[in-house]
């Protein structure tokens, strides 16, 4: 089989596993099995095709991480009604994803406008009963379909822009980014947790076909968009009492630097892969853990509950490590890649880095409250405690191993994401013609 | 707000205040300084009340459990230590025939009631809204329930709320906590964060390297001048002006204060009850403070309740004035509250639960919304009525539902804890009609789990008191009282008296062990009620329950024939201090600290190191430093009473050395020129003269040098700097008169010790008289270790004192002509037994005659085997000694924990104390009572009048009750009533501790110390009395003390007697009747 076949395949199975299992809908448990399954050979396939192709530059190799937190936010869920849809969604956007990656040009940026427009009708369909519906956020992502579609018919520099655009709202960037809070905010089951990763990943590979070719304007808004980002993003997450929000714009103010570091240095080393992934899982390990809470108490603000260090140890400890990741601390993802991102010698001294600094101190003082909040003070005498289930810990488990994996990774097992260069990038996505 | 404007109130008004002040404070008990840890009642000024109703009183001020958690008392269950068979007995009184069928099984209301206490089926723990953990098996019975279970909707559960509240403003709930409650402010923590500033910095004693400015003032004067000083403290604009209008007198401010709150009069006490109780630890410290008006730092720094509410209040009021504007647009007194929540209390009740948590996320955000317009933020107007009104009809209309399911959750989830509880098949349940399960749900609603502490607590204390009473009457059963006059006993080796404290238990178990040693109890003070100042100290320490009053003062001094080492121990002292303060100085001031971390700051690794890697030797080095440079010093006490003649005399010659100091300093006189008669002549003009000097003392000054005019300004300054005239010899007479003791009051004190005990007949060689103390390191509570009845101090100068007595001809000559004869070959020791190293040291030994040197090596190695005995049973009971010890390694072990400065339980203390024996030794004698018994001795035999008895009663047994309750409160609740774990202590103003660096005075017992793990070592309940003694004679004790009264009628202490008359054990009941002790007991 060609890889091109096989690529093919790998594509259609998340589709027809999500097709397959509506014939399991009654089922919640079987329909859990099934759409596990499904995702987990899903990432048995990518995995094999990244050890086929490592070096060609076709696949990076965070790529099957796509397909495995697919399948590590499936595994912490319990398995009731409720989230079956959820679990179905998965799998459409975890094709989706694959099909924007592999499809090439045309087909891929069709299905790229295809996962955003589905993003945004999943944010309307799931709008609060009470609450305002998320139109900012249900915006943010028919300008991100409609800008795919522009890219896909429209001649530079247009297209070149609403690609750029594309990529602003699936790796969110100020002010772009009202889809990723809204998208975390809205979203049930396991969706916020699987799109922490896939929304940044693709934006992110998308980006790379872009970076050698960004004008002098762009780079500049971009980079000026990037440190607003952080800006706002860490002031946004200081004041948030609910959980998912501070997720939110903590991971806006996290991949801001990205951006700007994309922006100053045009390049996005293997650094690059492991800050964006190593923030990628810390938050989805996150919305994994707070989606433990909700499935016992129900979607509590931050203040109502606290208390649980002694009562659920097994969440406590897992929490308080993916904090220590959150906040920069080694052995984890997030610093070594943050690490890796300032030591580049391509990187100019600038007044920026007290932006950065600031945003990571940010990030410490709310992540470690965060975690205070939840984890100390006296216990709610009316709520019946119970620790992690042998699935929800085993995902958080494997998630914290992921983020320690790639804090020691050598960067030789990530060169294959290097940007292409000047040549290799897409003729429609030339700046200067 | 608007300014306060200046009030006049009359003095009747100031005093009705005072009088209505002091009656709040009942709640909280005076808080001792921790130098001298005093074990005592939490809740001690309610004792008046019943101990159920005290318990509440006290959750509902000071938010304590009374308590234990039902999970630990089901752990006691589980374990075995409460029997079934208790706690039916003690939930009788609450079980009703009444009975329903549950799957083909009879369940009583009894069967109910009990599997709600060992099941916990009362918790009021809710099932969550949007829970997504299936449990099919619930859904079913919720679904089977669904007709039964109702929930309110959200206007009748706004209605309920408001109605709870407005309640409970006032009596439960101060303006600041309702503002907290429902605006999510944080007044209440505000305030205390004020109070405690001011509190700390103003009662410090000496610990503060830099000490507030104008404390000479009192706290209120003082935080009045300093306090305007601050830039808007807690965001209270115009502060400044604000305190500067304050009215001088604090009485005058709290009736200012009261009335812009608009508490009604009805109110006002409960009102202030909960301010105080908002700090029980810095209020109580007041408190007592308050009440101990010769206190020198009192003197010095007055301080009171008045003065403490006044500054509170005004901080109260500002800031729920400024809340209520702010969050409502309505003034923030009693009044506007309590309209504000009866006109909008669908949005009181929103509100309300938004601050707890109780609102899921989206409608959260939504009251935020709400909150910040109606807070007029960024411009928004307030919130129209209609906003709230929709978000609440919202709220019902899509929660309400969600609501009621998860109430059935929680109801069918209650119901199936209950079948399996009786073991009836849950799957019964479904089937069984809903009138049923709705009177067993209603059952169970009836019980809720605050009423199940008294429950638990009765079947907690019966097994242990029937445990105890078993062992007793089995050991009596074989013991009956002789004639002590009819048959004369073998005399002892020894005979040695122990204090009360449980400690003593073994100790004295395993000395009587070793030999014929008979040991006596008895109150550790042992009848000497001294004040007490050790050799070297300026300061005098109260050796006596706190209960008590002093009148004699006794005075450590070294023995006349070692002058000599007294002079080098006293300049070597004073360098040794001198050294102390220069290093303390270099520490605390501004600038030295940075040269002085840099050049001395090494050698202080020397004890760090020291004492973290090689504590026991480490202690060994610095004792032998000490040794060497200061010199260890023989002392002796001042047992008697001058002469008035000699005291006399002893003034003029005090006043003739100042005289000579006054010379030579004021005019430069050297000895040669000084004549005796020039400085008595001098003594006596300054004592007396205001007419013509004498011509004798002109013509003695014109030889010295000194002008006749220059002669009266002398004598002024005499008088003015050197206290030498009338006031001052008047003062210094009566401090000599109150030392020592005539011989009378020796004659009495030592006849009343001896009586007590039944020590009257047969003494032995040796009689020992042996205090306690403790060595701990790093440990602020270190007093607490030490003797409660000797006012938390070591006890060895009392028993030094009533050795000395006993051991003097005439005292023992009048002694025998009232009855009690001393044999001339016995002598009184005095010793002190170290509870942490379980040494024991003998005390004046140089007064031993050489005819007993044998005796006492006898004695010491009983002693030191008792002591190596002991600490092997205390390992046992140690939670981090493991494995069972060799009596040696024992003893090293409990040594090493003493000098170990990590260690956070040095030893087990009073923890685990239970009962009150008074009685004759021979009922215990052959008892094992696991030092957790009070062992007083007292013969009845020897008190027809019942005098000693009512000693007993009225203050050993109040000092038992007080370490009681302060060990039952300090675990049944640490937090409010414990210190919390020492982990966090800090030592603050050298008067308690705090947890952390900023926190109320911690009122008791450190977690530790109570608590081995997460389990109770000390298990928390009320003291058992055991009086032997006719019941006749103990009744008309407690008809004639209020105080017994309240001990035994409000459940404070259970009482059980042990009549002689008929061999009988009976228990007081509240009634005031007796009861025999149950054949099962027997």
């Amino acid at each position: 089989m060609t890889d091109g076949s096989l690529i093919a395949l790998l594509v259609a199975v998340p589709f027809a596993g999500a097709a397959a299992g509506f014939a399991l809908w009654s089922r919640p448990q079987a329909l859990k099995a099934w759409a596990l399954l499904v995702a987990f050979a899903n990432f048995a396939g990518l995995v094999a095709i990244a050890e086929g192709a490592s070096g060609s530059g076709t696949v990076p190799l965070f790529l099957p991480l796509f397909p495995l937190v697919a399948f590590l936010s499936l595994l912490g869920q319990p398995a009731h009604p409720d989230n079956r849809s959820a679990w179905l969604l998965t799998l459409v956007l975890l094709g989706l994803g694959h099909g924007a990656l592999f499809g090439g040009e045309g087909v891929g940026l069709a299905l790229l406008a295809l996962l955003l427009g589905l993003v945004g009708a999943m944010l309307y369909r799931y709008r609060s009963v009470s609450g305002t519906a998320p139109w900012w956020g249900i915006g943010t992502y028919g300008l991100g379909t409609i800008c795919a579609i522009v890219a896909l018919i429209a001649v530079p520099p247009v297209s070149s822009v609403a690609f750029l655009v594309s990529c602003a709202i699936l790796l969110p960037l100020v002010p772009f980014h009202g889809g990723y809070v809204a998208a975390f905010r809205g979203l049930p089951g396991n969706l916020p947790a699987f799109l922490a990763l896939l929304l940044p990943g693709l934006g992110f590979y998308e980006l790379r076909t872009l970076i050698p070719g960004l004008s002098g304007p762009a780079v500049w808004t971009v980079t000026i968009l990037a440190i607003a980002g952080m800006l706002y993003g860490m002031l946004k997450a200081l004041v948030q009492s609910r959980v998912r929000l501070i997720l939110a714009y903590a991971g806006l103010s996290f991949l801001s630097i990205l951006w700007w570091y994309i922006a100053v240095t045009r390049t996005a080393p293997p650094q690059a892969v492991v800050y964006l992934t190593s923030v990628g899982l810390v938050t989805s390990g996150f919305l994994l853990a707070w989606y433990a809470i909700q499935a016992r108490y129900g979607d509590l603000d931050l203040r109502a509950i606290r208390g649980v260090a002694y009562l659920m140890p097994r969440f406590s400890i897992l929490v308080f490590l993916m904090a220590l990741a959150a906040i920069g601390l080694p052995p984890f993802g997030v610093y070594s890649g943050f690490m890796g991102l300032l030591l580049t010698p391509a990187l100019p001294l600038s007044g920026a880095l007290v932006v950065i600094i600031g945003t990571m101190l940010a990030a410490c003082w709310y992540f470690l409250g965060l975690t205070q909040q939840l984890l100390f003070g006296p216990h709610r005498p009316d709520l019946r405690y119970e620790d992690l289930c042998f699935t929800e810990a085993a995902a958080l488990v494997m998630i914290v191993v992921l983020l320690m994996a790639l804090g020691i990774v050598p960067p030789r097992f990530l060169e294959s994401s290097k940007p292409m260069s000047q040549a290799q990038s897409k003729e429609f996505l030339a700046w200067n013609r | 707000m608007e300014s306060v404007t200046m009030s006049s109130y009359n003095d009747t008004q100031r005093m009705e205040l005072r009088g209505l002040i002091r009656l709040s404070s009942e709640v909280i008990a005076q808080y001792w300084p921790m130098r001298t840890f005093v074990h005592h009642n939490p809740l001690h000024s309610l004792e008046y009340l019943p101990f159920d109703e005290t318990v509440k009183r006290g959750l509902r001020l000071l938010g304590g459990n009374g308590y234990l958690s039902g999970d630990l008392y089901r752990g006691y269950v589980r374990s075995g230590r409460i029997r079934l068979g208790h706690l039916d007995k003690a939930l009788k009184p609450l079980v009703r025939d009444w009975h329903v069928t549950l799957g083909g099984r009879r369940v009583s209301h009894g069967d109910v009631l009990r599997a709600c206490l060992t099941h916990g089926l009362c918790a009021s723990v809710e099932e969550p809204l949007d829970a997504l953990m299936e449990w099919p098996d619930i859904e079913a019975l919720a679904s089977h329930l669904a007709t039964t279970v109702t929930y309110p909707a959200l206007g009748e559960r706004a209605v309920r709320a408001v109605g709870e509240d407005q309640a409970a403003l006032g009596h439960t709930l101060t303006l600041s906590n309702w503002c907290d409650r429902a605006l999510g402010t944080g007044i209440v923590d505000q305030v205390n964060g004020e109070l405690i500033k001011w509190c700390e910095a103003f009662l410090d004693e000496g610990h503060a390297a830099w000490p507030m400015p104008m404390r000479d003032r009192d706290l209120y004067g003082a935080w009045k001048s300093l306090a305007r000083y601050e830039w808007s403290p807690c965001g209270i604009a115009d502060s400044r002006e604000k305190i500067a209008q304050l009215p001088d007198h604090p009485e005058d401010a709290v009736l200012d204060s009261l009335a812009i709150l608009a508490i009604p009069d009805t109110l006002r006490q409960d009102y202030l009850s909960l301010q105080l109780a908002a700090l029980p630890g810095w209020a109580g410290f007041i408190k007592w403070r308050a009440e101990e008006r010769d206190y020198a730092w009192q003197r010095a720094h007055p301080v009171g309740l008045v003065k403490f509410l006044a500054i509170r209040l005004w901080y109260v009021r500002e800031l729920v004035q400024k809340a209520c504007r702010a969050s409502l647009g309505i003034d923030g007194n009693y009044g506007a509250v309590l309209s504000y929540m009866q006109n909008h209390s669908r949005e009181y009740f929103l509100r309300r639960e938004r601050v707890a948590g109780r609102l899921p996320a989206t409608y959260a955000e939504q009251v935020d919304r709400l909150c910040y317009g109606a807070s007029g933020g960024a411009g928004a107007t307030r919130a129209p009525l209609d906003g709230w009104s929709i978000l609440a009809d919202r709220y019902q209309e899509e929660f309400g539902p969600r609501l009621k399911d998860a109430m059935r959750r929680t109801t069918a989830r209650r119901l199936r804890a209950l079948a399996q509880a009786l073991e009836v098949a849950p799957s019964v349940l479904v089937k069984t009609p809903l009138s049923d399960l709705k009177v067993l749900v209603e059952w169970m609603e009836a019980f809720p789990e605050s009423d199940h502490g008294p429950v638990w607590l009765k079947a907690f204390e019966a097994g242990y008191q029937e445990q105890l009473l078993d062992s007793l009457v089995r050991a009596t059963s074989t013991t009956q009282p002789a004639d002590p006059k009819s048959v004369p006993s073998p005399r002892p080796q020894s005979q040695s008296v122990f204090c009360i404290d449980v400690r003593s238990e073994p100790f004295r178990r395993h000395l009587e062990s070793t030999g014929a040693n008979e040991t006596y109890g008895f109150a550790g003070f042992f009848a000497v009620f001294i004040r007490y100042r050790a050799w070297g100290k300026e300061h005098d320490t109260e050796q006596f329950p706190v209960i008590m009053r002093a009148k004699n003062e006794v005075r450590e001094i070294p023995r006349s024939y070692r002058e000599y080492v007294a002079s080098k121990h006293e300049s070597r002292v004073k360098l040794v201090h001198a050294g102390h303060t220069l290093l303390h100085d270099l520490k605390e001031n501004v600038v030295t600290p940075y040269v002085m971390v840099e050049s001395l700051g090494w050698f202080y690794s020397l004890p760090i190191v020291g004492k973290t890697i090689l504590p026991v030797l480490y202690r060994r080095w610095t004792a032998w430093l000490q040794r060497l440079f200061v010199p260890a010093l023989s002392t002796c006490l001042t047992v008697d009473k001058l002469m008035p003649a000699d005291i006399e005399e002893a003034v003029a010659d005090e006043q003739r050395a100042l005289v000579w100091k006054a010379l030579h300093e004021r005019l430069g006189l050297h000895g040669s020129r000084i004549e005796p008669e020039f400085v008595e002549a001098l003594r006596r003009r300054a004592m007396n003269g205001e007419g013509a000097v004498e011509p004798t003392l002109l013509e003695l000054a014109r030889q010295a040098g000194l002008p006749a005019e220059k002669l009266d300004a002398f004598v002024d300054v005499l008088r003015r700097h050197y206290h030498i005239d009338r006031r001052w010899a008047s003062a210094q007479k009566e401090r000599i008169t109150r030392t020592g003791f005539t011989l009378e009051e020796q004659v009495l004190t030592v006849d009343t010790a001896l009586r007590m005990m039944g020590l009257t007949r047969n003494f032995a060689r040796l009689v020992l008289f042996c205090a306690h103390g403790s060595t701990s390191e790093n440990n602020p509570f270190e007093s607490a270790l030490d003797c409660g009845a000797c006012g938390g101090n070591e006890g060895q100068p009392n028993a030094r004192v009533l050795a000395g007595m006993a051991n003097k001809p005439q005292v023992r000559a009048w002694l025998a002509k009232k009855g009690i004869e001393i044999p001339a070959d016995t002598h009184f020791l005095a010793g002190q037994v170290d509870t942490t190293t379980d040494e024991t040291r003998l005390l004046d030994l140089e007064d031993v005659p050489a005819t007993h040197a044998g005796d006492v090596a006898r004695l010491r190695e009983h002693l030191r085997e008792a002591g190596r005995r002991t600490s092997l049973e205390r390992c046992v009971r140690l939670p981090d000694v493991a494995a069972t010890l060799a009596p040696d390694r024992a003893a090293v072990r409990v040594h090493a924990r003493s000098t170990d400065w990590s260690q956070v339980r040095p030893e087990w203390g009073l923890s685990g104390n239970a009962a009150f024996i008074i009685g004759r030794r021979e009922l215990t004698k052959t008892l094992n009572l696991d030092g957790r018994v009070f062992l007083h001795s007292y013969d009845y035999r020897e008190d027809p009048t019942e005098r000693l008895l009512e000693v007993l009663m009225t203050a050993p047994q109040v000092v038992a009750q007080w370490i009681n309750m302060e060990h039952y409160f300090s675990v049944v609740d640490n937090e409010v009533y414990g210190g919390g774990s020492k982990v966090y202590h800090n030592v603050v103003g050298r008067v308690g501790i705090m947890s952390g660096p900023w926190s109320d005075l911690r009122l008791g017992l450190a977690w530790q110390t109570m608590m081995n793990g997460d389990v109770p070592y000390h298990e928390p309940m009320r003291l058992l009395t055991i009086i032997e003694a006719p019941r006749a004679r103990i009744e008309r004790l407690i008809t004639r003390h209020e105080a017994l009264r309240h001990y035994y009628h409000h459940e404070w202490v259970h009482l059980i007697a042990l009549d002689p008359v008929d061999g009988g054990w009976y228990r007081y009941l509240p009634s005031g009747t007796w009861s025999p002790v149950a054949p099962a007991q027997v």
